[in-house]
C-alpha cells in the first residue's frame, strides 16, 4: 500500500521537483500559490517515502529476528529431527533474501529522500506567510537542504590545542532558508534561517595513558534574521525597541531588523550523543513565527 | 451579492470581501468558496470543530485559522488589521470574530471589560 502511494506521489512530481530531490536545492521567484503547489507536492511525496522506508526498516528487523530463529532451528532442532533440515535452511535462505532486498531497497530510497525541514517548518511557514503576501506578487525563495556539514559551508578549521588533549575546531555556516516577499500593505518582509555548527574533534588519552580516544562533539544553533521594510507614512514605532531589534531609517521606508537565536532543544538526554538528531534539528515553526512577529509588534498605525 | 466577511492573513489581518452568496450554517456569516468548508460551514467554524475532533487536514485554510488563533492566544501578541482602504488600524475583531477565538471557553464574554485578553483595547 505504501509502495503504491509512494509511486503515485513520485509520478505526480514534475521535472523540476525531481531535480530538487537530486540536488536538495531550489531557488526562484514565483507566486505564493505556485510555491505552495510545488512544495506541497514534494512534501506529500516525502511523507509517503518516509512511511515506506519505515515499513522497510520494520521488515529488516523482523527478518533479522526470523533469521535468528532459523539459525536456532538448525542448531538445536535439526540434530534431533534431521527431517527438519529443509525447513531450517529454507527459513535462513528466505529471511537472508528478504533482509538483503529490504536493505538495498531502503538504501536506494534514501537517495530519493527529502530533508524533513521541507515539511516542518518550511511548508507550513510559507502557507501562513502566503496569507499576508500581496496578491499575484512573486515570493523569492532560496532553499538548501544539502546539510550543514558540507565543506563549502565550512567557515574555519583551527587547531585550538596542539598538545593532548588535542582539539580541532571547525565552524560551519548553513543559510538554508531565505525568503523575500511583498506584503498586502506594501511592506517588504525578508527572513533567513541559518544553522551554525561548531564541530570539535578531540583526541585524548585515557586516565591510565595507554589508550588514545577520538571524540567528536557538536554544538548547533539556529539564527533567524528578519527584516521588515515598512512605509513611514503608514506606521510608527510603538515604543523603545528591544535589544535584538534595530531600526534603519530611510526617506520613504524604514527597516526593522532582528536576529533571534534558537538553541538546540534537548528533550531526551540521548540526543546529546545522537549526532543525527543534532544535525537535523530545526527551529520550531513557533520560534520562527515569534521572530517574525517581533517586528510587527514594534509597529502601530499612524493616526490619519 | 454579499461579501465574504472572514478575516484572512496571519500578521496582517484583513476581511476577505470576495463576492459570495453562501452563508455559514453555524455563525450565519457570509463566506466565499475559499473560506467555506464542506457542509456549508465557514473555515473559521470548521477550524474549531476540527481542533476538537482532531480531523484537520494539514495546511488548509482552516489550519491557518487554527494556527493564527493559537499563536495569538498563547503569545499575547496583537495582529495588525488592515481596513478597507488598505491602511492598518486597531479594530482587530468584531464580537463575532472574538467568539470564534474563544469558542471553547464557555466563560468568555466579548464585552467583559475585566477580561485581560488581547482583544481588550
Amino acid at each position: 500500500m505504501n509502495m503504491y502511494q509512494t509511486i503515485k506521489a513520485y509520478r505526480a512530481l514534475s521535472k523540476s521537483d525531481r531535480r530538487f530531490i537530486s540536488s536538495q536545492q531550489i531557488k526562484g521567484e514565483y507566486t505564493a500559490a505556485q510555491w505552495l503547489n510545488q512544495l506541497s507536492r514534494l512534501a506529500r511525496y516525502d511523507s509517503e517515502l518516509d512511511k515506506l522506508r519505515f515499513t522497510l526498516e520494520i521488515i529488516s528487523w523482523l527478518s533479522v529476528l526470523f533469521l535468528f530463529l532459523g539459525v536456532f532451528f538448525i542448531v538445536f532442532i535439526v540434530p534431533v529431527f534431521p527431517i527438519m533440515t529443509i525447513i531450517g535452511l529454507g527459513m535462513v535462505v528466505l529471511f537472508v533474501t528478504i533482509l538483503i532486498t529490504s536493505l538495498i531497497f531502503n538504501l536506494s530510497l534514501k537517495t530519493k529522500d527529502i530533508d524533513n525541514r521541507l515539511r516542518e517548518p518550511v511548508l507550513p511557514l510559507l502557507t501562513l506567510l502566503s496569507e499576508d503576501s500581496k496578491q499575484n506578487s512573486r515570493v523569492r525563495v532560496k532553499l538548501d537542504l544539502t546539510g550543514s556539514l558540507d565543506n563549502q559551508k565550512m567557515l574555519s578549521k583551527v587547531k585550538v590545542q596542539k598538545t593532548l588533549p588535542k582539539i580541532v575546531e571547525s565552524h560551519y555556516r548553513d543559510p538554508w532558508f531565505e525568503a523575500y516577499m511583498q506584503l498586502c500593505d506594501d511592506s517588504q518582509l525578508r527572513f533567513e534561517i541559518t544553522t551554525y555548527v561548531r564541530k570539535r574533534d578531540i583526541t585524548k588519552r585515557n586516565q591510565r595513558g595507554n589508550k588514545t580516544k577520538h571524540v567528536t562533539k557538536y554544538k548547533v544553533r539556529h539564527a533567524i534574521t528578519c527584516s521588515l521594510r515598512y512605509k513611514n507614512e503608514q506606521y510608527q514605532l510603538r515604543g523603545p525597541l528591544p535589544d535584538n531589534v534595530r531600526q534603519k531609517e530611510g526617506s520613504k521606508r524604514n527597516a526593522l531588523n532582528s536576529k533571534s537565536i534558537v538553541e538546540l532543544k534537548i528533550s531526551d538526554p540521548m540526543d546529546l550523543v545522537n549526532l543525527e538528531d543534532k544535525l537535523t534539528s530545526r527551529p520550531d515553526l513557533e520560534d520562527i513565527l515569534a521572530a517574525v512577529n517581533l517586528l510587527f509588534q514594534q509597529l502601530k498605525p499612524k493616526a490619519a | 451579492m454579499s461579501k465574504c466577511s472572514i478575516k484572512k492573513g496571519f500578521f496582517l489581518l484583513q476581511t476577505c470581501k470576495a463576492p459570495t452568496t453562501q452563508q455559514c450554517t453555524q455563525c450565519q456569516r457570509f463566506a466565499c468558496a475559499q473560506h467555506m468548508s464542506a457542509n456549508h460551514v465557514c473555515t473559521m467554524c470548521s477550524s474549531i470543530t476540527a481542533e476538537l475532533e482532531t480531523e484537520l487536514n494539514e495546511y488548509d485554510t482552516a489550519w491557518v485559522h487554527r494556527k493564527r488563533r493559537n499563536h495569538y492566544t498563547t503569545s499575547g501578541a496583537t495582529p495588525l488589521v488592515l481596513d478597507e482602504s488598505g491602511a492598518s488600524g486597531y479594530e482587530y475583531f468584531d464580537d463575532s470574530d472574538a467568539a470564534h477565538f474563544y469558542h471553547q471557553n464557555s466563560d468568555y464574554d466579548p464585552l467583559d471589560e475585566d477580561s485581560t485578553d488581547f482583544f481588550d483595547s
